[in-house]
Formats: C-alpha cells, structure tokens, sequence
C-alpha cells in the first residue's frame, strides 16, 4: 500500500530494480577501485568467520579422533584393545609433547626474527583459512586493537606469507602471495634485476616484466626492492624454480617458488611500523639466516 | 517485520552454507544454497522482498568469502532480476527445468566473478572454470530441485502465505 502510494504502479518494478543495480554496482566500483576502509557489518562478519572456524575445526577434529580409535581397535580382543588403548594414550601424550616441543622450536625461530629485524612487528596465530577454493587468504588472530590495519606487511622465518588485506578488531584476513591477485616489487638479489611477482595460486609466482637480456638462473633468490611501498626492502620472497626464453616474448618466462609454503603457515609476524626502527636503517637479509639458525640441527 | 528478519535469515542461511562447505567438502566445492535462495525468490517471492534477499545474502558472501563488497551484491541482484524475468514465462515445477536454470544461474556467477575480476585488476580466473565454477554449478543445479521443495515447506521466505503463489 505504502510503496504504491510512493511509487507509480506502471514503474514500481523498474524503479526498485534499477534502485538495487545500482546501490550493488556503486558499492562494487568503490570497492573495487581501491582498498577502503571495511564497514562496522564487514568487520563483524570476519569476527564471526574466525569463531566459526573455531567451532567447526572442533567437531572435525572430534570426528577424525573418533574414526581412527574405531579402526585401531575394531575386532581386538579385550586385553589387546587395553593394550592398544594405553598405547593409543601414550602416543597422544607423546604426540602433544612433540608439538609443543615443535611449537617451541617454531616460536624460539619467529622471536629470534623479531629480536633481529628493526621494525616494530605484532606476532600472531593462524586462527583459519579462507572458505574459498579461489582466493588464497588465511586470518589471524591480531586486529586494528594490536595495531594491525590493512595493506601492512606480514612475514614469517622463512620469508614475506603476503600483505593484511583487512583487519577487524582482534582478526584479520592476510591476503597470501600465491593468491592471483597480490602483486609485489621485488628484486633478484644476484643480478638486481627488479621485476612484479604475482601470485600464481598453486603453481606459486610468476616473475613478470624481466627483459630477455637479463642474467636469471634457477635458484636465485627473489627479495622485495622496497618500492612499492609495503614492503621493506631486503624480505626474502622465493627462490627461482623455472625460466623460459621465447623467440616471440618481450619477457622471460619465471615461476618462483615462495619462500613460505602457505599451507604450514602456524605463527606470523605483521611489520606495524612504517619507518625502520633507530636501531638499523635496513633490513639485513641475514636476518632471516639468524632466525633460521636459531633452530639449527632440529628436525620438523 | 519480515524485512527485519531477512538479514537474521540470510546471515544464519550464509552461516550454515559455509560451515556445510567446510564440514562436507573441506572448502574444495562451494556449497551455495543462498544462489538457490535467491533464484527462488525470483520465482515465488514479491518484488521489493526478493529484490531485498538477493542483496543482503550478496552482502553476506561477500563478507564471508573475503570478496570485494559488492561483487556478490551485484551477480545477486542481477540472477534475481533473471529468475524473475524468467519466471513470467516459464511455470518452473519440473525438477529438470529447476536444475538447469539453477546450473547455469551458477555458472552465469562465476563467468561474473572471473569478468569482474578480469575487467578491474587483470587477473585471469578463466582457468578456474574447469576445475572450480563448473563443479559448483553441477552441485548448485543438484541441490536446486530440493532446495525449492525445502523453501515450499519451510516458507522461511514468506509470510506464512503458499509462497508458489505469493510473487504472482
């Protein structure tokens, strides 16, 4: 009644839907054009999305827990299912030992980095990954109360895992260096050559716009160049794994392999500070050699 | 009042939607039933509140899926606009019928998300048909015909009225 007092009857339905196109198409351009600023509804929606992957991993982790003590002890008789329950029990125990003592080894690496680098950094968990198959992104679990804001950069001992792509209050969403859409500047440290590496999802990165003439071999290693203006320069960022020359192409062909694979990710480190800290004007690339180190002779 | 439910609505149906995919699938195939919402909207629903579901679920996945604001907004609004236009010329009861129109609604969102995606940053996600969008538009035109049925029963969508009459 309200909306045909408001609206001609003859045009009522072209109204609203030009209104809906719209509305849809102008939040799409603003967002689209540049990395704004996410609304109080967004920021409350990635909340739930970490809290939901708390609660699902809890289940499936019940699950599995569940299926495997049904097919070890299925069919034993009694005394050998006491056995291999004790075994079972010893086993967790030791396998909970070992992960801490792992855990252990893993923070004793990241503090080292910490320690080493001269930037003021926000060390965080991974807390999930991103539901869908397409975007590779992970959330952790340091928001805007940390620090934390979008487009700082996010590294982890072995090198750069990508840049925040948007931060809530006590999570954000890292958008990964695999995913398609994460261009960086980068650099190989051995013949200078600079270049953009973009995201490759699961063939890693493609190392783009380097001239044919220039001196690449595999192995080398990709640093970022510090001009685009997220990244310090001196970040390790992959090793060159193929390169391919064409007739016809301006560029050479190469796929890098990321320093950081993205699926053993745990812990990270988000650089909050723009300006390097007094205490070193650059990043010294043996930064990332000392954390390295700091669990030498250890197995994973 | 039932605007004021459809965020709740849409927010538990993107909710459960994603926990499905995680639980079932382990993130590999979407499972999407808001598209099968929305598509149903189209047919069954009145205008402004099928218009006003196609957003807000948009909304939703667009939060949950980590997607610029507005992508899904618009891919949405825009299968809600076809649904509707289409459901003044075919009488959509036939679960064949159902299955196709909810397959190539899917599909007709991916080929969106990939041109989007080409169009703003350059990024190519062609390849990605084969191995992501057309399973999930197989999947979506699967679950469609019993989507509907669940939606019929349920009436969450409506007001309490037989929602196959409610948008006629």
């Amino acid at each position: 009644m309200g909306q045909e007092m408001l609206l001609p009857k003859k045009y009522r339905i072209a109204i609203i839907a030009s209104f809906f196109i719209i509305t849809a198409l102008l939040m799409l351009f603003f967002n689209l054009g540049h990395m704004s600023e996410p609304g109080i509804l967004r920021k409350m929606s990635l909340e739930m999305v970490s809290s939901l992957e708390t609660v699902i991993n809890a289940p499936l982790t019940g699950i599995k827990d569940a299926w495997k003590r049904y097919i070890f002890l299925v069919g034993l008789e009694a005394e050998n299912r006491l056995l291999k329950e004790k075994n079972a029990r010893a086993a967790a125990e030791i396998i909970k030992y070992r992960e801490g003592y792992l855990e252990g080894i893993r923070l004793q690496k990241l503090l080292k980095l910490q320690e080493t680098m001269p930037f003021s950094t926000q060390a965080a968990r991974v807390v999930g990954r991103n539901p869908s198959p397409i975007f590779k992104m992970i959330i952790i679990n340091r928001g805007e109360a940390d620090g934390v804001r979008a487009g700082l950069p996010v590294v982890a001992t072995a090198g750069v895992v990508g840049r925040i792509l948007e931060a809530s209050w006590h999570v954000s969403r890292v958008l990964l260096l695999t995913d398609e859409n994460s261009n960086v500047d980068v650099m190989v440290q051995e013949s200078r050559v600079l270049g953009i590496l973009q995201g490759a999802a699961s063939a890693g990165c493609n190392l783009k716009y380097v001239s044919k003439t220039a001196a690449i071999a595999v192995g080398d290693t990709v640093i970022s160049s510090g001009m685009g203006g997220i990244f310090p320069k001196g970040l390790p960022l992959g090793v060159v794994k193929t390169v391919g020359k064409k007739e016809a192409d301006l560029f050479q062909k190469i796929n890098v392999a990321p320093s950081v694979d993205p699926a053993m990710i745990e812990e990270v480190l988000v650089i909050v500070s723009d300006q390097p800290a007094a205490t070193g004007a650059c990043l010294r690339t043996d930064t990332y050699r000392q954390a390295a180190q700091a669990g030498k002779g250890e197995k994973r | 009042m039932s605007y004021l439910l459809l965020p709740f609505f849409g927010f538990l149906l993107i909710v459960f939607q994603t926990a499905l995919s995680e639980l079932v699938f382990f993130g590999k195939l979407a499972v999407e039933i808001s598209l099968v919402a929305v598509i149903y909207a189209g047919f069954y629903l009145p205008f402004m509140k099928g218009a006003a579901t196609g957003f807000i679920l948009g909304f939703f996945l667009d939060c949950f899926m980590g997607a610029p604001s507005g992508l899904f907004v618009f891919s949405y609004v825009l299968i809600f606009l076809i649904s509707r236009f289409v459901s003044r010329r075919v009488y959509a009861e036939r679960a064949s019928f159902i299955m196709i129109f909810v397959g190539l609604c899917a599909l007709l969102e991916g080929l969106l998300v990939m041109a989007i995606y080409k169009l703003a940053y350059g990024v190519d996600k062609f390849h990605h048909l084969w191995d992501v969008f057309l399973p999930h538009a197989l999947f979506a035109g699967l679950l469609g015909p019993w989507a509907f049925k669940l939606f019929h029963k349920i009436g969450v969508l409506s007001d309490g009225r037989n929602t196959r009459t409610a948008g006629r």
